[in-house]
């Protein structure tokens, strides 16, 4: 679980990118973009989009880093920049109703050439749950994503949201009920 | 404690690495709804694992990442800018904010930091500069050491050969303070090895996505391999020698992987065979010209849109790669390219003939990339204009989501 505040080298990397060095930038880019992917993927239906907005999540970080202030986890921050990405995305075009269209033909995230039978099983699985998330508020799917994903505090995910910590645990409690009910026929991944 | 409460338990100790089982075990009287509810979050859990991104990508997005920021500098740079834009903490030192202002690639103070750099280094004295080379971390003539590096380093960011001598300082610095007996001294010049080399790999790895030639591999092979050496004898370099050795399988990857009639790596050529700075690029030619703002610039329509094998980012010196090339290295015998006169001068008003057309990646839709408006005498072509030499385009344009600001 990360700790509410930057680590000492995350702090020294994020100090350094603030001044403009790629370097340290670089090393804040492998040290969350996979964290970053997930949290994008499981809310996109196509790999390629996963990885475009990925992308661009950096790439804005990089552009507004003079702006983040270290008392929070550099990944949080990133969090919010995709969160607000995913969500612009899906108000801007029409491709938000075509991710649907896509998810329900099942052109999800699927790696080229054939998947193995367990590989299939997990793509299937995952793609039950992203649709289980779909049904569920922009604001519910990051609360969960953070907490399930990330282990991260509610006082985090607050700071993501612009809420308060104790409404968040009524809204996790109102989430993971819907997300239940969705995946109640398939049997979940547990 | 009512099932509310025992719910709560249970979430947290999922986040934990519990199982709904061991839940279940532990509260025999949760209801069917409250373990529906526990399995939909360790379903969550469960997909954590299983998204990931494939190393093709991130290794793709980092490359692509690192050029755009690149190009976003080689702007920044070029731009005239407030000096207010690079924040600096109160509490340094002038001579502190003045080697963050050279760590500051991106930032429009640089240039200014530059120059002052620049009259700093002579008005020390040749003689304290090349007392200071000699400078452990902990002394005080260190910083001058090091800002004297990052003043160098800022005109020769691309150029590989100087990222390796740096590093074969930082090396021996970490030798001398290990034979010292003091190791833990030893690991900030060894981590700043590591970094050194890192920055090496990725000029590699963008000279290679660009298909351009490596210059001198047989060179960077040698001193890295040498390196190596150097390391295996020292404690605590492991990761120093894993960025080493990550140099290493790029050079050997992009020779095996290129055919013999273009080869990637080029063979040891004459100094002007290797990238020329980019002459329609913005940076001073004559130094020690930093400001480039003040130099009036005739954009040269022709000069754009760029090819896309584009060489490496250019230095502000005349001649910035003669140093690394020895006069007495013989010409290579290449049939499409014979080797031109080392006499020739690398003419900054020449535009390089495109050898392909440019796959704009970053440009608007909207905007052709020829002719190009003609900017005033102050103004320089936005490099960010010019098509990077990507592999994959990047994300869709989109409308630019709010910010957060903490």
């Amino acid at each position: 679980m990360p700790d509410s505040a930057a680590a000492p080298q995350e702090r020294t990397w994020v100090k350094q990118a603030q001044q403009g060095d790629a370097q340290a930038f670089s090393q804040l880019y492998n040290a969350n973009v996979d964290a970053i992917y997930r949290y994008i993927a499981i809310r996109v239906p196509s790999q390629q989009h996963a990885e475009d907005l990925t992308e661009e999540v950096f790439w804005r970080a990089w552009k507004a880093i003079s702006r983040y202030r270290p008392e929070r986890p550099f990944l949080h921050w990133l969090y919010r920049i995709a969160h607000n990405l995913i969500i612009n995305e899906g108000k801007r075009d029409a491709r938000h109703q075509s991710y649907e269209v896509m998810a329900e033909s099942g052109q999800v995230l699927q790696d080229e050439g054939p998947a193995p039978d367990s590989e299939l099983f997990k793509q299937e699985s995952i793609q039950q749950l992203r649709q289980a998330l779909k049904t569920l508020t922009d604001d519910e799917q990051t609360l969960l994503t953070m907490r399930f994903f990330d282990n991260a505090s509610y006082d985090d995910i607050a700071l993501t949201l612009g809420k308060k910590p104790g409404a968040l645990r009524v809204l996790q409690h109102r989430a993971l009920k819907k997300l239940a009910i969705k995946l109640a026929p398939a049997g979940g991944l547990a | 404690m009512n099932e509310q409460n025992i719910l709560e338990s249970c979430l947290d100790a999922l986040t934990q690495g519990a199982t709904v089982a061991s839940c279940q075990q532990r509260y025999p009287q949760l209801s069917e709804e409250a373990v529906s509810i526990l399995q939909a979050a360790a379903s969550l859990s469960a997909a954590q694992a299983q998204l990931s991104p494939t190393p093709e990508f991130k290794r793709r997005a980092h490359v692509n990442l690192m050029q755009r920021i690149a190009a976003e500098q080689r702007q920044s740079m070029a731009t005239p800018a407030p000096v207010v834009a690079a924040p600096i903490p109160a509490r340094q030192s002038w001579w502190q904010n003045l080697v963050a202002g050279f760590s500051s690639s991106k930032r429009s103070f640089q240039p200014i930091a530059a120059a002052l750099a620049i009259v700093l280094t002579l008005a020390l004295g040749s003689g304290m500069v090349s007392a200071a080379q000699k400078a452990l971390p902990g002394s005080t003539l260190y910083s001058v050491k090091r800002l004297s590096e990052q003043t160098q380093g800022l005109l020769k960011q691309d150029d590989i050969f100087w990222h390796l001598d740096l590093a074969q300082k930082r090396l021996d610095e970490a030798g001398q303070l290990q034979e010292q007996g003091d190791h833990e001294a030893a690991t900030a010049p060894l981590a700043d090895y590591t970094e050194t080399l890192h920055t090496v790999a990725e000029l590699l790895q963008t000279i290679i996505t660009q298909q351009q030639d490596i210059p001198q591999p047989q060179r960077i092979q040698q001193q890295v391999s040498d390196q190596v050496r150097q390391l295996s004898q020292l404690d605590g370099s492991d990761d120093s020698i894993q960025a080493a050795k990550a140099v290493l399988a790029l050079l050997a990857h992009a020779s095996s992987s290129s055919p013999e009639t273009t080869p990637m790596i080029a063979p040891e050529r004459t100094p002007v065979q290797i990238p020329l700075p980019q002459p329609t690029l913005p940076l001073p030619t004559v130094q020690p010209a930093l400001v480039p703002t003040e130099m009036p610039i005739t954009p040269d329509p022709t000069a754009l849109p760029l090819p896309t094998n584009m060489p490496a980012m250019p230095t502000a010196t005349p001649m910035p790669m003669q140093p690394t090339v020895p006069p007495t290295m013989p010409p290579a015998s290449s049939p499409t390219q014979p080797p031109v006169s080392p006499t020739m001068p690398a003419m900054p008003t020449q535009a390089p003939m495109p050898t392909q057309m440019p796959v704009p990646t970053q440009a608007p839709p909207t905007q052709a990339p020829a002719p190009t408006p003609m900017p005033a005498p102050t103004q320089v072509p936005a490099p960010t204009a010019v098509p990077m030499p990507t592999q994959a385009p990047p994300a869709p344009p989109m409308s630019p989501p709010s910010m957060p600001s903490w």
